[in-house]
């Protein structure tokens, strides 16, 4: 057992320790096959080699040798009875029968009864049974009182295939789980891969349409350049494909947009919520050029949005941005948690519903000092009013900045305050100094947004006020 | 030949971190650039960490021939051996073993690239100015394909064994590096790729056969696999097969580990076992003994070489055999002691000043390199 290679070793003493050991072991579990295995349904071998330790399998009882799977039952039998093993088409013929509905054990007799015999304790017995099972009349007593006595054995033998069975699912099991890994892993890349897609396929349109827009003003004689409205498909059947499209060419450069929010961070700095540290959530925060600006600032700051793309690509950036619709992040949310909450250009796709649920939802969420910020179409502006806000064909409906402050009141905000922002560049306005010119620039050049701030106010603590 | 050798160059077709061949690339490198040689490493796949250190084999192109020795390293079969023999440099063979075709899955590259491995060597018998063997079971497969017997010399794979002795080596703490089991259950370790002919799944059987021997208030051991190609076929056999076993808590198969861990494996098992059918070398072994690890191997190819007077050598091939052969080390730390012993005895073989001596020797005497 063991090789003399070191003078220091008893290997007398040590082989016999070891022989006894062996002695007291168990066969291990039947094995599936040392030269061959059948991989989770995919046919392949995994050669072993000289690996190859027993040959077919050991059997000490007929019990055993019953129980054996079928390669094997006729791989040993067939040697105990004639003495060699079968060759394959002799294999193949007792496989065959057995399938075709000859019991084991009839195979069994007529093989004793042509061979040598069958030399297995237990083995007379049985063979003997079957021989009576034979009988006309008698056969049919003998088969059912046999079956009967057989019952227990074939319970533990269930059990024991039911135990195999469980195995060989959770190892299933095991691999579909890391199927299921891999496939979500790969549902990731493609998700980012085609936002960063749908981001260049939009850049590359912008240029093409810069491009093709230079020379027609060089020229006017030539065909009109650029998408022509009528052949370009409106939509995208996924439809956002579409808003990005429309939001790009309505909305403006991502650059451009944080120039205009830029003026918001000295409201998020003053806010006293968020200089106890607590984070910003920004409900539709699109590209995330807000979320950046309040980072850059040095506070946490949040975000939801309803575009995967728009997800993946403020993720990709490092933004702390989740796939969800606003009211459902504001509700998760624990009460008085956050230290500001905006959204701009969010208001207006809401019915009048769902706009006083988010301002509820808002004010709950925010801690004492927090502040709320939206920022929408300013109506007052007739030209906004009436014809720009119907741009994007997702707006509900214009709010009077005077009922967004009345609404926000009535939940519990206070100190709400009406910003107007971003007026028509007064290149645009009616230069004349008579009131007829100053009233026409206010409703149709004049501010075309505006921004709601409010407060969460602190409770009031009765306790402090003097009795 | 019109002037001196002044640049002794090593080629071999594939390098990676921790592998064998590359090992003994770069320990010949260090002699050779001691004695004033210029000396790189060429190769054709280079992972990340090598880059730098091993050079790209088109290099070779601008070697040359009057003063470059090339030192052609050969493991497995690869498309560049006729633009080796292209580049007309004079060439020296430094054989590592070609694991047999029939240990790899038919069909299979590995096996592809086996049996174009021998062809190669065939080939090549005439092209190379001398032949070192890295051990005896190789020298003797050479003579197979002709190779005259008296022109093979055998150095044992010229290893760097200062690899594994860093001052971070002792502080791995496996429990935490590889399962936390084995903080308190002892842990018989084996390194090498998840293979067939390296036969893991002995490995297993021989677990499951120990475990049943010991008492049972003993703590359970476990068995650490370390090495490559988890996601094999074979892999998966021996997953499956360990699980059919009851072992899934007893088994660890973390993959490649890196040297710390290495180190820590070596010096934190109770026993190194290794059933592997094919072993040209076997370096692990050799690293195991550094570490102070007993070892128990299954004699076969050139493990009984490799080991020496150490380690407890079957002739066994049967897993409760080995179990056996465990169980007596495990509860007998004088057993441990004395091969221990055995196994410091033949590390002497290996110590880099007498594999330096040898090496050079051969060097100047069969590869024509002027004295150093």
């Amino acid at each position: 057992m063991l090789r003399r290679n070191n003078p220091e070793l008893d290997i007398g003493r040590l082989t016999d320790a070891m022989s006894q050991r062996l002695e007291r072991t168990e066969p291990p579990p039947p094995w599936p096959g040392e030269t061959a295995w059948v991989s989770e349904g995919e046919g392949r071998i995994v050669a072993l080699g000289a690996s190859r330790l027993r040959g077919s399998a050991e059997v000490d009882s007929i019990h055993g040798l019953l129980s054996l799977p079928d390669d094997d039952f006729i791989q040993v039998a067939h040697r105990l009875a004639y003495g060699r093993l079968p060759d394959g088409q002799e294999h193949d013929r007792i496989l065959a029968r057995l399938h075709g509905g000859l019991s084991r054990e009839a195979w069994l007799l007529e093989a004793a009864e042509a061979g040598e015999g069958l030399a297995l304790p237990g083995a007379r017995r049985v063979l003997a049974l079957t021989r009576l099972a034979r009988l006309p009349k008698i056969g049919r007593l003998v088969r059912w009182l046999s079956a009967a006595l057989r019952l227990d054995r074939l319970r533990s033998e269930q059990n024991h295939a039911q135990r195999l069975q469980d195995a060989r699912y959770h190892a299933l099991l095991q691999v579909l789980r890391d199927q299921a890994a891999r496939l979500d892993h790969l549902d990731g890349t493609c998700r980012r891969l085609s936002a960063e897609r749908d981001v260049l396929e939009q850049r590359l349109a912008a240029a093409e349409r810069r491009a093709a827009q230079a020379p027609s003003a060089a020229d006017a004689t030539r065909a009109p350049a650029g998408p022509d409205p009528d052949s370009a498909p409106l939509d995208d059947p996924r439809g956002r494909d579409f808003y990005r499209a429309l939001e790009a060419r309505f909305r403006g450069e991502p650059g451009a947009i944080a120039e205009l929010m830029r003026e918001h961070l000295p409201r998020v700095a003053e806010t006293p919520a968020m200089q106890e540290g607590r984070a910003l959530l920004d409900l539709g925060c699109g590209r995330g050029e807000w979320l950046r600006l309040v980072e850059e600032a040095g506070f946490t700051a949040r975000g939801v949005d309803l575009n995967a793309a728009n997800v993946s690509v403020s993720r990709a950036e490092g933004l702390e941005v989740r796939y969800q619709d606003a009211l459902g992040a504001l509700r998760d949310q624990p009460d008085q948690s956050l230290g500001m909450i905006t959204a701009f250009h969010l208001v207006e796709h809401l019915t009048p519903e769902a706009l006083h649920r988010l301002l509820q939802e808002v004010h709950r969420a925010l801690a004492p000092g927090g502040r709320l910020l939206l920022e929408t179409p300013n109506p007052h502006n007739l030209n906004v009013g009436s014809c720009t806000f119907y741009l994007d064909p997702t707006h509900e409906r214009p709010i009077p900045p005077e009922y967004l402050a009345f609404l926000a009141e009535f939940v519990g905000f206070a100190d709400t305050a009406i910003l107007p922002l971003h007026p028509v560049g007064s290149e645009h306005h009616l230069q004349e100094e008579s009131e007829t010119a100053r009233r026409l620039n206010h409703y149709l050049y004049g501010p075309q947004d505006y921004a709601l701030l409010a407060s969460r106010p602190h409770p009031q603590a009765p306790e402090e006020t003097p009795a | 030949m019109s002037q001196p050798i002044t640049a002794i160059h090593q080629f071999h077709h594939g390098v990676d971190v921790g592998d064998g061949v590359t090992n003994s690339m770069l320990f010949i490198q260090r002699l050779l650039r001691e004695r004033g040689f210029e000396s790189e490493i060429f190769a054709a796949r280079i992972p990340e960490p090598l880059e730098g250190r091993v050079r790209s084999h088109r290099h070779l192109e601008g070697c040359d021939p009057d003063a470059t020795l090339l030192l052609q390293h050969h493991s497995l079969g690869h498309s560049l051996g006729d633009w080796l023999r292209g580049l007309g440099l004079p060439r020296a063979l430094v054989y590592h073993n070609i694991t047999p075709p029939g240990y790899f899955s038919e069909g299979s590259e590995l096996r592809h690239y086996a049996e174009l491995g021998r062809e190669q060597l065939r080939d090549w018998r005439d092209d190379f100015r001398a032949v070192l063997a890295v051990s005896d079971y190789n020298a003797e497969d050479l003579q197979g394909e002709g190779y005259a017997p008296d022109a093979i010399r055998v150095i044992p794979l010229l290893v760097d064994l200062a690899r594994l002795d860093g001052p971070v080596a002792s502080d791995v703490s496996l429990a935490k590096q590889l399962h936390p089991e084995l903080g308190h259950r002892p842990a018989l370790s084996f390194v090498g790729r998840l293979v067939e002919n390296k036969r893991q799944h002995l490995l297993i059987e021989m677990l499951w056969h120990l475990q049943h021997m010991l008492p049972a208030r003993a703590p359970r051991p476990m068995l650490v696999l370390a090495g490559g190609g988890k996601d094999s076929e074979y892999a998966r056999f021996l997953k499956h097969r360990l699980h059919q076993l009851r072992l899934d808590d007893s088994v660890v198969m973390p993959g490649k580990v890196d040297d710390a861990t290495l180190a820590g494996l070596y010096r934190g098992s109770a026993a190194f076992v290794c059933a592997s059918a094919h072993e040209g070398f076997g370096m692990p072994l050799v690293e195991a003994m550094l570490a102070d690890c007993p070892v128990v191997a299954m004699g076969l190819t050139n493990i009984p070489h490799t080991l020496g007077e150490g380690g407890l050598v079957l002739d066994s091939e049967d897993p409760a055999v080995m179990a056996a052969a465990v169980a007596l080390l495990l509860e007998d730390p004088a057993l441990a002691d004395t091969v221990r012993a055995g196994q410091q005895r033949t590390l002497a073989r290996y110590q880099p000043d007498t594999l330096k001596e040898a090496l050079r020797d051969w060097l100047v005497q069969a590869c024509g390199a002027p004295p150093m």
